[in-house]
Formats: structure tokens, C-alpha cells, sequence
């Protein structure tokens, strides 16, 4: 789901990374007093487990093959703003490494899947806590996977609309809204319910260990 | 009639002018060949291949069952490919074309794939094992 560099015009990304460095700032004020000693080890894990899931690629059926975020857990366990730090983290080493996700990108990257996916989570999480926390867990990954995908899409079929030459053609990501957001909802329809088990196994482990604050 | 003939037979020379003619020539091919990084093909996805600095593609099409394209580059070296698919994966990337030779297009096509992993984990327990550091530090 991460969108490489060269698809985003640069009407896109560039008040993209102006929005994700604001929020950045916003997650990162306060930093060193609410990331004490007891937490900085526990993060370190989770977030090894975010950069790890994001490259163990699964084949789908179509042909294509999607990836676990790990974005929900980290969202529930550590709330949204470290979350959102940590995760941007991974989608820079990802990208500097792999050239799994663009740098031009990142700011679209790490919105539509560190902020928005960690809000979603914790949103949901505590709308859905009264019927049952197993419940709100799944449903909260489950969706924000949703969301964050419907925003890559979005963001990938807006393209040939906001750029585009004098006939026509369009500059960066050709294909429109039509194709681009069945073709990237559906195969996160599935890989949504494995990220929805897998956080709340590593949840209930995370419970079970005292390290959860939402 | 023989006027009629001699006119359609003086006619016949242009009538061809529609024809698609297919001739056969050998060349030597650059193949470039796309894959996802557990080695699975980039298999039937379309791409665009322009020659640098232009802006108007001298190839498109679909890559191969196999994530291939074949091009002749035209003694021209330097390129630029665009691929994609419809879930938003893909490259766009400048590729040098090597007449005769497989080119592997990943983002990173150098290092293995587990010195990789090894040094992202690195810098994550890195960078927290600092934060950790300067904690203990102030605190004392």
C-alpha cells in the first residue's frame, strides 16, 4: 500500500509533507517526558514488528500480494501520536532501504497510514470498548486498514484529474478513481482480517505483559 | 473491358497502400525484467518506456507472464521506465539499457535482501538503544 515515488504529482505531495511535518511537530512535542525508560524498550519491539510485517509480502489471489501494517497495534498500545512517530520511522527505512514506499511520498505514506490508521484504531477502539474489548480491537484494525487504503486510492486515482498534459495525458499515476479504488480496497478486504487477528494477538500479549495505555 | 483492366492494373500498385507488412530482422534485445520482492513477477502490468529527457513514451504495453519487457534501444543508453499496476505498485525509474543483457529492475537491486532487513533493524534498536542512553543520562 505504499504509494513509490514518481506516481504523486508534485500538487500532491508537496503540501503533503507540509501537513505531515505539522503533525509530526504536534506528535513529537513532549516527547522526551511521555517516552520514559519503561517505554522505549517496548516501542523498539513494536516497532521492529511494524517494519518487519510491512515487508513480508503474501501472495493474493489476483496475482497481487499485500502486507500487514502493524500500525493498529502500535496505535493501541502506545496511542496516537507515538504511534504515528514510530510508524513514519518505518516507512523512511522501508523507503531508504527497499524503495518500498517514495520519499517524495512519504508524507501521503505516513498520513494516510500512520496518522490516519492509528486515529481510526484508537477512535473506534474506544467507541466499540463497551461490547467488548476483543471486539473493538478487531473491528478497530479491521477498519482503519480500510480507511487508510480508501485514502491511497484516493490520493493514486486523483492523479491523471489534478495532473495532466495539454491532451490529456496524465503525468504521474494514469489510472482513475474507477480502477484504483476496487483494485486497492479489495485485496486489503483480506489482508484486513489477518491485520485485525494479528493485533489482537500481539495485543492480548501486550495486555497480558501491562504495556497497554489506551 | 481492357481499359477497365489496364486502369485496375495501373490502380493495383497504390491498392496495397493499406496493407500492414510484416518483415522479420534481427536485432539485439535489452530485457528487463520486474518483480515484487519475494521474487514473484511483475507479470501483465503496463508500462511506458521513454528514452531520457523525452516526454513522449517510444514503448508501451504489458510486461510479460514472466514481468519481462524486451525493447531495442536503438544504440540509445540512458531510459527511463514506468510501470504500474492497478493497486498502485510499481516503479519509475532511469534504467541503463544494456543491448544482449537481463536488467533486474528493483529498487535496490545491490545488497541482499536480508543485510537489508538487518540493518532497518538495526537502525530502529539503534536509535531507541540512544533514546535510551540520553534517558539514563538525564536522569542521573
Amino acid at each position: 500500500m505504499h504509494i513509490p515515488d514518481g506516481f504523486l504529482s508534485p500538487q500532491t505531495w508537496l503540501p503533503a509533507w507540509g501537513v505531515a511535518a505539522a503533525a509530526w511537530t504536534w506528535a513529537g512535542r513532549g516527547l522526551a517526558r511521555r517516552l520514559d525508560e519503561t517505554l522505549v524498550p517496548r516501542l523498539a519491539m513494536l516497532t521492529a514488528l511494524a517494519y518487519a510485517l510491512g515487508l513480508i509480502m503474501l501472495p493474493l489471489p489476483g496475482g497481487t500480494s499485500g502486507h500487514a501494517l502493524g500500525v493498529a497495534v502500535l496505535a493501541l498500545v502506545f496511542g496516537v501520536r507515538l504511534a504515528f512517530l514510530a510508524y513514519s520511522g518505518v516507512l523512511l527505512l522501508q523507503a531508504l532501504l527497499f524503495g518500498a514506499g517514495g520519499i517524495t511520498a512519504l508524507g501521503v505514506n505516513a498520513l494516510a497510514l500512520g496518522l490516519v490508521g492509528a486515529l481510526v484504531t484508537v477512535g473506534l477502539y474506544r467507541l466499540l470498548a463497551r461490547f467488548g474489548e476483543a471486539l473493538a480491537v478487531t473491528v478497530a484494525a479491521f477498519v482503519s486498514l480500510q480507511v487508510s487504503a480508501l485514502i491511497v486510492a484516493l490520493v493514486l486515482g486523483l492523479q491523471p484529474t489534478i495532473a495532466r498534459r495539454e491532451d490529456g495525458t496524465p503525468l504521474f499515476f494514469p489510472l482513475g478513481l474507477e480502477i484504483t479504488v476496487p483494485a486497492v480496497l479489495l485485496p486489503h478486504l483480506l489482508i484486513g482480517v489477518g491485520e485485525a487477528a494479528l493485533t489482537l494477538f500481539v495485543w492480548r500479549l501486550a495486555r497480558r505483559k501491562g504495556w497497554v495505555a489506551t | 473491358m481492357r481499359r477497365l483492366l489496364a486502369v485496375l492494373l495501373l490502380l493495383a500498385g497504390t491498392a496495397t497502400a493499406h496493407e500492414i507488412q510484416v518483415g522479420t530482422a534481427g536485432a539485439t534485445a535489452t530485457v528487463l525484467s520486474l518483480r515484487y520482492a519475494d521474487g514473484q513477477p511483475f507479470a501483465f502490468e503496463a508500462y511506458e518506456l521513454y528514452p531520457v529527457g523525452s516526454q513522449t513514451p517510444a514503448q508501451v504495453g504489458r510486461t510479460d507472464a514472466a514481468g519481462r519487457i524486451a525493447f531495442v534501444a536503438d544504440g540509445r543508453a540512458e531510459w527511463r521506465l514506468k510501470a504500474w499496476s492497478d493497486d498502485g505498485h510499481g516503479v519509475d525509474r532511469p534504467i541503463t539499457a544494456i543491448a544482449g543483457e537481463l536488467t533486474a529492475v528493483a529498487p535496490i537491486a545491490e545488497t541482499p535482501r536480508p543485510v537489508l532487513w538487518l540493518a532497518g533493524l538495526g537502525a530502529i534498536f539503534g536509535l531507541f538503544g540512544l533514546w535510551q542512553l540520553y534517558l539514563g543520562r538525564k536522569k542521573q
